[in-house]
């Protein structure tokens, strides 16, 4: 449209008109491009805070799982002999253990909470029990006897 | 000449460019994988706070396992001082008034068989645990089956695997 070896016109803009219009056409990219950047900054940190939501949450699932794989040990742990566990700390985690026993007529139950804990945070918390009787210990005594 | 210029800033198209595209495209996967994630993320938790709740659950049914164990022991000695036979004193335990002492809510169902007796406890939340005691003549019982399980209930609405957990967060 703008051919230099055309014949020029009363339609063909003259040579500082087309330096304008390419000015123009600049700025105009610019313009753009900065809009394009500002959407994308925009929608980035929409984005990264969404990333960082979702590796908070995994984060937590992680010490979670872990809390519960400790706290279910220590049950079975419990459930082999009562007297086995105690409050100890497992690296970062804090398991808290506190055993009732009761008596009874024929044996003990003893009763235990087992808390995990994070940074103080209590992750998972279970309640078990375990009765061992001391009449069937002693019968079986007796039968070695 | 004005007229010209006009006409063409006017006529000139707004088209989608390379740098849109790439824009554009930049701005779906950066959207895509940030919901992904943080769906994954979520429902990784949940099901965690699932399994937290299960465990919990299968431990109440034991504590209550274990209470009951208590329970028929106490029983046990004082129907072997009366002279019971096994099959006398399984008859006997299934009528014993067990009552949890923390988890009341826990259902239990007793019965004899011989010289057996088999206990179920479900807690509110279906996990079952079964006890099988085969009771000695000398009033002593041995766990012949302990089995915890999940009771399935296709009919509970939120039986499904990544349903969300209760209001009542358990800990």
């Amino acid at each position: 449209m703008f051919n230099e070896t055309s014949t020029p016109s009363c339609f063909s803009p003259p040579t500082a008109l087309r330096k304008k219009g390419a000015t123009q056409k600049q700025s105009t990219l610019i313009v753009e491009i900065l809009i394009l950047f500002m959407c994308l900054l925009m929608l980035s940190a929409v984005a990264l805070s969404l990333f960082a939501a979702a590796k908070q949450s995994g984060v937590r699932t992680a010490h979670t799982q872990h809390a519960l794989s400790l706290a279910e040990n220590y049950a079975e742990r419990f459930a082999a002999n009562p007297q086995a566990i105690q409050t100890t700390q497992e690296g970062l985690y804090n398991v808290m253990v506190q055993i009732t026993p009761e008596e009874q007529s024929t044996g003990i139950l003893y009763k235990a909470t087992i808390a995990v804990l994070y940074e103080n945070d209590t992750l998972c918390t279970l309640n078990t029990a375990r009765y061992v009787s001391t009449r069937a210990a002693l019968l079986e005594e007796e039968r070695r006897v | 000449m004005t007229t010209s210029l006009h006409t063409i800033t006017r006529n000139t198209p707004v088209r989608m460019g390379v740098l849109n595209l790439l824009t554009l495209i930049i701005a779906l996967c950066l959207a895509v994988l940030a919901v992904l994630s943080l769906t994954t993320a979520h429902r990784s938790e949940l099901l965690s706070k699932r399994q937290s709740e299960h465990l919990q659950n299968v431990f109440i049914a034991e504590q209550v396992g274990q209470e009951f164990l208590a329970e028929v022991d106490t029983e046990l000695a004082i129907l072997v001082a009366q002279g019971y036979t096994p099959n006398t004193m399984a008859a006997t335990l299934q009528n014993i008034p067990f009552q949890p002492s923390v988890h009341q809510n826990v259902s239990h169902f007793i019965q004899d068989a011989d010289n057996t007796v088999t206990a179920t406890f479900t807690t509110p939340s279906n996990q079952s645990l079964t006890c099988v005691l085969t009771i000695s003549s000398n009033g002593t019982y041995e766990i012949t089956e302990w089995k915890s399980v999940k009771l399935w209930n296709e009919e509970v609405e939120g039986e499904q695997l990544l349903r969300t957990p209760k209001t009542t967060e358990i800990k």
